[in-house]
């Protein structure tokens, strides 16, 4: 093959500047310790390196966060702590008044403790951290998330949805509580209640000496007793079991207008199974007749809004004016007062719990958001860095190249035909 | 030996050219374009030799056979070829190497940004109310918006270079192919048999070269060395180049890319595309930087959108709503470089609505304003210096002159003009507008997260929005031509009066006022009577036909025997043209006048349309299936029509629950008001079954027997519509009528069925005495009521039973005279215990509907000793025809005209009256013609009112509005109660005669009357220029004495009236021979038959200044009657006060007498005679005034009094703007009813929608016809939700408006625990059970992070809403924008080795090489000296023989 002159310097021409270029690019990459990534080339490199910085970034954040939540819950369980103590203290207290030899002076006294502890509680309900955040406010900005009025009655104006912060793309950690969830909540499936009306109720029970939501054998003075209920209004809902030789039967009915046919139908309604029979004495009164039926009310519940009209009285005396007997809502019991204020020691326990829980793994975030960031950190230099020992030996090897090269077209340039002519 | 000679020289001079020829070459070792040429030497053979030519064996030397010009074609076009696509690749790479810079600039991209711009939002989400982290995010916010709006500059930077590079290249074809034109001119005009000269073939080849790099060309070599060009392969795309004619190129750039095209000869021009060289190449460069611009500009859209919409669902620092944070808008002014003037424009603001359109300013000296022209059509006035366009202001400076223009480009796509909107960090949207509040009940595990999104619309939907405005009336209604789904309506915030007409018959005559004489007439034949209208009287003034239509309308024509007026027969007429239209009021729902069936026009019959009787109802929806108007859909419609094709969301669940019926409710807060004519469907019933009549609601007992049981419902009640739903109510022992319709309500609200209830006593005669028994209502203990009733005043029985209402429940009223109404506020049962009456006389007792009607005919008697319970009353109401039974009974609904009918009416309790009013809309029912008088509708309305008397008979008044201004409740309150007033007994108080000598009132005396409950003041005024002195009267310079001054007095004193109702009451003085007095008369008459009287807080100065006294009189007279009538004894009563007096009639004297007694000494009655008819009589009854007098005088009529002139009722009738009052007298309770017709079949009014998409569905039988407005929200209230995890099926949730508590739709979250409801998207993030409750609520916690975490989300792509990830897009648009560069570079790669092969080829043919010259010229060289040496050696042997001879 025959080449022209001109070609071939051209040719050698093109040659000296791509290795030029090369050379170039390769004293770039080893002067800023970086690979020179281009589109043309790299577009794979590229993408991964977009998207390892970007999680990397997101990392950090979620690491940032998770950090954030354990401090912030390890101030939160000091006021768990002292929760936790007054609930003991309740507990304590119930034990103490429960004992059917106490004075009404001394009830008295429990009720003073049970509003200091309850003013106590409040306060700490009421917390908040250096920068005024309540622990207990939920996502709300009110000062204090917790407010009582002249009747002690403790409203909750903060937010029922607890701060979060994310610490992983689908995992979100509480970053306090809300004070729904922690005073408002306690006992479980429907029975949620409220801590501050179960220490009111638990104070209201000491104003009976015997606070007893279950009667007495209603038939222990003959075979029939006037159950005297509470006046119903316009419309109110009557629910309590009866218990008839053991078995109990769940009462259950509206009355309208206080026309008590409904209720009477619905204790009739189980006449073949218990032997008891209510009529409509007079007015409210319905009259339970059985023979030789060891009989009960109990679990008594209404909605009546008066506390006063709130009992079922017993006439065990037929057409006797006198009450015999007082059966309280079931809420006032002993028994309820007692169930009550352990749910509350455990509803306690059970929210510290989940703050470790959930300081426990917003640490664990910590730990392991810091292992996948020096593990991006690795893939990313993967990525970028450039290999010295190889950038070197290639610069080594284009310039090894570029001077073969020099000297090969320096040689055949050099000589021609007409060198010879004479 | 000549021969020998001759080889040497024919050999040297061969060889001399042959060196020429090397030397050439050397010599262009370097020129560019240079074929290397190729020098042939050929034997000069013998043949070709001379006779002399001795040898045939040698010839006779060499010569020059030419010199050849290397060339090889198919080599070029393999170079041009490979030239073209190593160019393409080289110019695309160029431009994309820049892209990449500009894409990827070291540093930081577009997706660093946005990565820092989340990070920014995340720090801050730890603590929302920091302030230097609320900069911190703001900063990033901004930083996007840099990045993305460098990246935009930078790209069309670079298509700015792309296209100025285009454009030098494309210069450079044009020139080179010029070039080329010139050379082929010269090769083809100086081509000799040798051929053209080769110096021209190698500037033709470079010429090729060039071009061929340039572009993708066909080259086609001719033998006489010319060429033709093609642009592409021969023939396919165009040709560049033919013979002496060629082709330029040029290229239109723009935003949109770059449009090639071949210039023909003629200036043409026609498209044509590259495939390769430098020119395709930098197109396809520009594409792809087009390419990315649009997705830069689609992800900036998609960023700003998203985070705006998030944004502006969020709360700032101070509690406020978000506003958008960023922005995309540009609004971009630009000066004609025409202008003369100095003037400028500065533009502020933006205006959505003008996206995407120029505008066009232009100065106008002579008006001194700009005019303005939009490119989208809209119509904008000119101005002078400053235009406001909603929130885009124009202010234009300086001073322009004539025809001096702007133009004005509003975008906003453009992610060059992004910007961040908020600079103070406050202002930042962290907290979310929404909170979730799980309910503490909830036994799942899951929370509820929200997010926002854009909802797309489906595509298809007709959308109503444009079609009703204020501009329509009932001629030209918007007119649908099916029925079904007709469109929907988006962000609804009112409706006001959407009205669906009725059809009328039309008579369409064809003629004109040409073809008319004055004898013609109009003929029309209506319910088989003919009517004809003489036009004679009017044809001189007629101009054109619609002068007759409008005569004719006004009435000034009346048929010929008829004497029957366009209005009479319900007609109404319109002209234009040859057009004559006469419409007909006549309908199936209207009898009331006779239906149009015929007609011509001056002998030109006319062609009648006939009213559709079909139905055609309207219904309106929510997206979601919520029927919020109308009458209830079957399954079958509601299968048909509720599809996401017609609008539905796809998971729409039909619901009638909130169908209202009663006026001012509605669906989710909005009023909505549905008035039909006819009112809706009610069934009644009781607590204690029904009907009604059957009822013991009222019941009394015996003493002693006080039921122990109360008779209520026992068993369902079965309810079936009529679009075949159906449902059963089960109730519970006791309940009574309030909690009876509470269940009803809740179990037929699917059916679009609602229940309310009452229980209204009324206790009526109660008598005198002690009143005692034992209340019950709500009560347990019995409350006792003792009290003791003395002159009527029940008062005190009244206190004490209030006393007692929050214990029973029960409240008291006063009722007429005698009487007593208590109402159980919850509808429960009123029981009356042990009654005890003194009197010994019983109470009348009877319930009342909630209307304040009487329900039971006949009263029932509580005596003394006796027991009263009642019940309450119920009424199931509906938009649609229904029944129900109950316990072997079955009732149909009724429909109650005044249950949102066109009337209304309320019972006011507290006062003890009824209140009617009228709707009434002149756009519907005033007679209408369209703007372009084609078509016409005729006033179809009227509006009836009966007043009952149980006892006494019925009064009947209608009124039939026409004008614009009779469309009124109180006009046509007025107009019913002066219709019922003429009816009944008529009245005027005479006061005493006087004359001057006895004094006249001064100017301004005031008098007081009183009709019934009205008291009317009437004031004189006395003419200023009149005076009165002694007993002269002084007119101006005139006086008057005697007979004459009273006259003049009398002419010049008026009376101005004021009162309750206007023209109710005439005053004025009338003189007789006697002297003047005092005159008022009740205009219309007393519908409750009483007299006016002088009232009684008249002073006694007043009553002498008018000269009232107790001869002063009130006459009250009867209508006149035929006094041949037969004899009755009890024609009817005089009331004074309870007390009546019968009036008995004798036919045989014409005689009026009291059938029994006699009347006080200051009342007479006697009988006057028609002074116009003489066989007619009434009765005048006439009353001494007296102050302290009972003024509870009247007539009262009976069941036969109206053959006598006596028609009243016990009841006064009062009219007001507000409507209508009924009061009753005495212990009577009038009845009242109306019917209302109109065009309308049914009207739509729904106030404070909350811009809900709203469906309008028509199903009936006849195409519906609609007018009214309609307005879209102008502000978007946030709405709250609570949502409800079913309980039946977990796998979905219902959604209600939190503050109505109303459903707005159900969703299913089966696929992943999350969906999407009207914006909002809601994930469930663990797991929900049925019951679960979740409150959606609008926050106030300004500190809260919600909103920021709904931002964070978004740097994921949500795959269901596609919403975010705008990182990961960025990242694409590097990716697909890399792998375009990469495949390039390779495509470069390998071109440019094709290309260097092809020069390789090309040049070991064409190249000189310096070797093969030198040893071409050695060659040469030595074979000249050889052939020199010939010639030596011939000479020598010349010499030789010649020395030999």
């Amino acid at each position: 093959m025959t080449i022209s002159t001109s070609g071939f310097y051209q040719k050698n021409i093109d040659l000296f500047s791509r290795l030029n270029n090369e050379v170039s690019d390769l004293q770039v990459q080893v002067s800023t310790g970086k690979k020179s990534l281009s589109l043309k080339h790299d577009i794979q490199d590229i993408s991964l390196l977009n998207a390892s910085e970007e999680h990397k970034l997101e990392i950090t954040q979620f690491k940032s966060n998770a950090e954030q939540i354990v401090s912030d819950l390890e101030r939160i369980d000091i006021s768990f702590e002292q929760l936790q103590n007054a609930s003991v203290r309740l507990k304590e207290m119930h034990i103490e008044s429960s004992n059917g030899f106490l004075t009404s002076e001394e009830r008295k006294l429990f009720q003073i403790e049970i509003a200091g502890i309850k003013e106590e509680i409040l306060s700490i309900a009421n917390g908040q951290d250096a920068l005024g955040n309540g622990y207990f406010s939920g996502t709300s900005v009110v000062a204090k998330p917790f407010e009582i009025n002249n009747l002690g009655e403790v409203n909750y104006v903060g937010s029922a949805v607890n701060k979060t912060l994310q610490v992983s793309r689908s995992s979100d950690l509480r970053q306090n509580f809300s004070g729904r969830e922690v005073f408002l909540s306690a006992g479980s499936g429907n029975e949620k209640f409220s801590i501050f009306e179960a220490l009111d109720e638990f104070s209201r029970s000491l104003d009976h000496n015997m606070p007893s939501g279950v009667s007495s054998n209603l038939l222990s003075n003959g075979a029939a007793v006037d159950v005297v209920l509470p006046a119903s209004g316009q419309m109110n809902e009557y629910k309590f079991d009866l218990s008839a030789n053991g078995a109990l039967y769940n009462i259950k009915a509206h009355v309208y207008g206080n026309d008590f046919n409904g209720l009477v139908a619905a204790i009739n309604a189980h006449t073949s199974a218990s032997g008891i029979t209510a009529v409509v004495s007079s007015a409210n009164k319905i009259r339970l007749s059985g023979n030789g039926i060891d009989l009960k009310i109990s679990n008594f519940v209404t909605d009546l809004p008066n506390t006063t009209d709130q009992s079922i009285g017993v006439q065990k005396t037929v057409g006797s004016n006198t009450n015999d007997e007082i059966i309280l809502p079931v809420s006032l019991s002993n028994l309820a007062v007692q169930n009550k204020l352990h749910n509350v020691f455990e509803h306690f326990i059970s929210k510290r719990t989940e703050l470790g829980v959930a300081s426990s793994t917003a640490q664990n975030f910590v730990n392991s958001t810091q292992n996948t960031l020096v593990d991006l950190s690795e893939d990313i230099s993967k990525i970028e860095d450039a290999d010295m020992a190889e950038l070197l030996t290639k610069l080594q090897e284009l310039l090894t190249n570029k001077e073969a090269a020099q000297a090969t077209f320096s040689r055949l340039s050099s000589k021609n035909l007409f060198d010879f002519m004479g | 030996m000549g021969d020998l000679f001759d080889i040497g020289k024919a050999g040297i001079s061969a060889y001399k050219s042959s060196l020429a020829a090397t030397g050439q070459n050397i010599a262009n070792v370097g020129t560019e374009g240079y074929a290397r040429r190729d020098a042939s030497i050929e034997e000069i053979t013998v043949a070709s030799a001379d006779v002399l030519t001795i040898s045939k064996t040698s010839g006779l030397g060499v010569r020059m056979g030419g010199i050849t010009r290397a060339f090889d074609q198919f080599l070029d076009l393999q170079l041009q070829n490979a030239s073209s696509s190593f160019s393409f690749s080289k110019s695309k790479s160029e431009i994309l190497n820049r892209l990449e810079n500009v894409l990827i600039p070291k540093g930081a991209t577009v997706g660093t940004r946005i990565g820092e711009f989340f990070d920014g939002i995340n720090s801050l989400a730890q603590d929302p109310s920091d302030m230097n982290l609320r900069t911190l995010a703001l900063t990033g916010a901004k930083a996007v918006s840099r990045e993305i709006s460098q990246l935009h500059s930078g790209l069309s930077d670079l298509r700015t270079l792309t296209h100025d590079t285009l454009s030098l290249a494309a210069g450079e074809f044009n020139t080179n192919l010029r070039n080329l034109s010139n050379i082929q001119n010269e090769i083809l005009g100086n081509a000799n048999k040798s051929g053209p000269p080769n110096s021209l073939l190698d500037k033709r080849d470079s010429l090729l070269s060039n071009i061929s790099q340039l572009a993708d060309i066909s080259v086609e070599y001719h033998k006489n060395g010319g060429v033709t060009v093609s642009l592409g392969k021969f023939g396919e795309v165009a040709t560049l180049l033919e013979g002496n004619s060629f082709n330029e190129i040029s290229f239109k750039t723009d935003d949109h890319g770059i449009k090639s095209y071949l210039n023909g000869p003629n200036g043409n021009l026609s498209s044509i595309h590259f495939s390769s060289g430098q020119l395709a190449g930098l197109v396809s460069a520009d594409n792809l930087t087009g390419k990315t611009i649009s997705e830069v500009n689609a992800l900036a859209q998609k960023f700003v959108v998203e985070m705006n919409s998030i944004h502006r669902m969020g709360l700032d620092l101070n509690g406020d709503r978000g506003t958008d944070l960023f922005s995309l808008d540009s609004v971009s002014v630009q000066k004609a470089a025409a202008n003369r003037g100095d003037s400028s424009l500065r533009v502020e603001g933006f205006n959505d609505s003008l996206v995407g359109s120029k505008l066009q300013l232009i100065f106008n000296a002579e008006g001194g304003s700009w005019s303005v022209s939009s490119s989208n059509g809209e119509s904008i006035p000119n101005f002078v210096s400053r235009l406001e366009l909603g929130e885009l202001s124009i202010l234009a400076e300086g001073q322009p002159k004539n025809g001096d223009k702007f133009f004005i480009e509003v975008t906003d796509t453009s992610g060059a003009d992004m910007a961040v909107l908020i600079s103070d960090a406050s202002k930042l949207a962290a907290a979310g507008l929404h909170f979730v509040e799980p309910d503490i009940k909830n036994s799942g595990s899951s929370n509820l997260n929200i997010g926002y999104f854009n909802e797309s619309t489906p595509l298809g939907i007709s959308n109503l929005q444009s079609l009703f405005s204020e501009t329509r009336n009932a001629a030209n209604p918007v007119s649908f031509n099916s029925l079904g789904v007709l469109g929907v309506i988006e962000n609804v915030g009112s409706i006001e009066e959407l009205s669906m007409l009725k059809s009328q018959s039309s008579l369409r005559i064809f003629t004109d006022i040409t073809q008319l004489s004055s004898s013609d007439q109009l003929s029309v034949t209506l319910n088989s009577t003919n009517y004809t209208f003489n036009i004679s009287s009017v044809f001189d003034d007629l101009d054109t036909t619609n002068d007759l239509a409008e005569i004719l309308n006004n009435g000034a024509i009346v048929s010929n025997s008829s004497l029957k007026s366009f209005r009479d027969l319900g007609l109404h007429a319109v002209a234009s043209g040859s057009s004559f239209v006469i419409s007909s009021a006549a309908q199936a729902s209207n009898s009331n006048f006779p239906a149009l069936e015929s007609g011509s026009l001056g002998g030109v019959s006319g062609i009648l349309a006939r009213e559709d009787t079909g139905l055609s109802d309207l219904s309106v929806f929510t997206k979601e299936g919520i029927q919020i108007s109308g009458k209830t859909l079957s399954q079958d419609e509601v299968t048909s029509y509720l599809t996401r094709e017609n609008g539905f969301s796809s998971e729409a669940i039909y619901r009638a629950n909130y169908l209202p019926t009663s006026s001012n409710e509605g669906f989710s807060g909005a009023n909505v008001t549905r008035k039909t004519t006819e009112g809706l469907d009610v069934i009644s019933l009781s607590g204690a079954g029904f009907p009604d009549s059957i009822n013991n609601n009222v019941s009394v007992y015996a003493s002693n027997a006080f039921p122990t049981n109360r008779t209520q419902l026992v068993g369902p009640v079965s309810v079936t519509t009529a679009s075949g739903r159906s449902a059963s109510v089960t109730f519970e022992s006791g309940m009574m009528a309030g909690q009876i319709a509470k269940n009803l309500s809740t179990g037929l609200s699917s059916l679009g069925i609602s229940a309310t209830a009452s229980n209204l006593v009324e206790l009526s005669g109660i008598a005198n005495g002690l009143v005692e028994f034992e209340l019950v209502g709500n009560n347990l203990s019995t409350v006792q009521i003792s009290t003791t009733v003395s002159n009527g005043s029940h008062a005190g029985l009244i206190s004490q039973i209030n006393s007692f209402s929050d214990a029973t429940g029960v409240k008291a009223y006063s009722s007429g005279n005698s009487g007593v109404i208590l109402e159980h506020v919850d509808a429960g049962d009123i029981a009356l215990k042990t009654v005890n009456l003194d009197s010994g006389v019983g109470i009348s007792v009877n319930q009342l509907d909630r209307f304040g009607d009487r329900m039971l005919t006949n009263s029932k008697t509580l005596s003394d000793g006796q027991h009263l319970v009642i019940g309450g009353n119920v009424q199931m109401k509906s938009t649609s025809d229904f029944t129900a039974s109950y316990n072997g009974n079955n009732l149909n609904s009724t429909n109650s005209a005044f249950d949102m009918g066109f009337s209304s009416k309320s019972f006011d309790i507290e006062n003890d009256h009824t209140d009617i009013s009228f709707y009434a809309n002149y756009k519907l029912d005033s007679g209408y013609a369209d703007a372009s008088n084609i078509n016409v509708v005729s006033s179809a309305s009227k509006y009836s009112l009966t007043l009952s008397d149980p006892v006494f008979g019925n009064l009947e008044s209608s009124f039939v509005p026409q004008k614009a201004d009779e469309f009124s409740t109180g006009v046509i309150s007025s107009n019913l109660a002066s219709n019922l007033r003429d009816l009944a007994t008529s009245t005027v108080f005479f006061g005493d005669t006087f004359d001057l000598t006895d004094g006249f009132p001064s100017d301004g005396s005031q008098i007081q009357f009183s009709i019934g409950e009205q008291t009317y003041t009437a004031t004189l005024n006395i003419d200023d220029d009149v005076q009165v002195q002694g007993t002269n009267v002084i007119v101006g310079t005139n006086t008057y004495s005697g007979s004459a001054g009273l006259s003049e007095l009398i002419s010049s004193s008026k009376f101005v009236v004021t009162g309750p109702e206007a023209d109710r009451l005439t005053v004025n003085f009338e003189s007789d021979s006697s002297g003047i007095r005092l005159t008022a008369t009740a205009n219309n008459g007393v519908v409750s038959g009483h007299g006016i009287t002088y009232s009684s807080s008249n002073t006694s100065q007043t009553a002498a200044d008018f000269h009232i006294s107790n001869t002063s009189k009130t006459e009250i007279y009867s209508k006149y009657f035929a006094q041949n009538i037969s004899s009755n004894n009890d024609i009817g009563s005089l009331m004074i006060g309870d007390t009546e007096y019968d009036l008995s009639f004798n036919t045989s004297n014409n005689t009026v007498v009291l059938k029994t007694g006699s009347l006080p000494s200051w009342m007479s009655f006697s009988t006057e005679v028609n002074p116009n008819v003489a066989t007619q009589i009434r009765v005048k009854v006439v009353v001494n005034d007296d102050p302290a007098r009972d003024k509870n005088i009247r007539i009262k009529s009976n069941a036969v009094s109206k053959n006598y002139g006596i028609s009243t009722i016990s009841a006064q009738v009062i009219a007001s703007n507000d409507g209508l009052r009924i009061s009753n007298i005495g212990d009577q309770r009038v009845r009242s009813s109306v019917a209302v017709n109109s065009l309308a079949s049914e009207v739509l009014s729904i106030d404070g929608m909350r811009g809900e998409d709203l469906i309008f569905i028509s199903s009936g039988t006849r195409n519906p016809l609609a007018i009214g407005e309609i307005k879209t929200a102008t502000t978007s209230e946030t709405r709250e939700y609570s949502i409800e995890v079913n309980k039946a099926d977990p796998t979905s949730i219902d959604i209600y408006d939190f503050q109505s508590g109303h459903i707005v739709g159900t969703r299913s979250i089966a696929s992943d625990n999350n969906t999407t409801f009207q914006g909002l998207s809601l994930d469930f993030d663990g797991a929900v059970a049925g019951g679960d409750a979740f409150k959606v609520l609008v926050s106030t916690n300004a500190d809260d992070a919600s909103n920021l975490n709904n931002m964070l989300d978004t740097s994921l792509s949500n795959n269901q809403t596609g919403v975010g990830g705008y990182a990961e897009i960025f990242g694409n648009i590097v990716s697909s924008t890399g792998a375009e560069i990469q495949a390039n570079q390779q495509t470069l790669e390998s071109n440019q080795v094709a290309y260097q092969l092809a020069v390789d080829i090309k040049n070991e043919f064409t190249g000189v090489d310096l070797d093969t010259e030198a040893a071409r010229l050695m060659e040469q060289q030595q074979a000249y000296q050889a052939l020199a040496r010939v010639l030596t050696t011939a000479r020598e042997l010349l010499d030789t023989l010649l020395r030999s001879m």
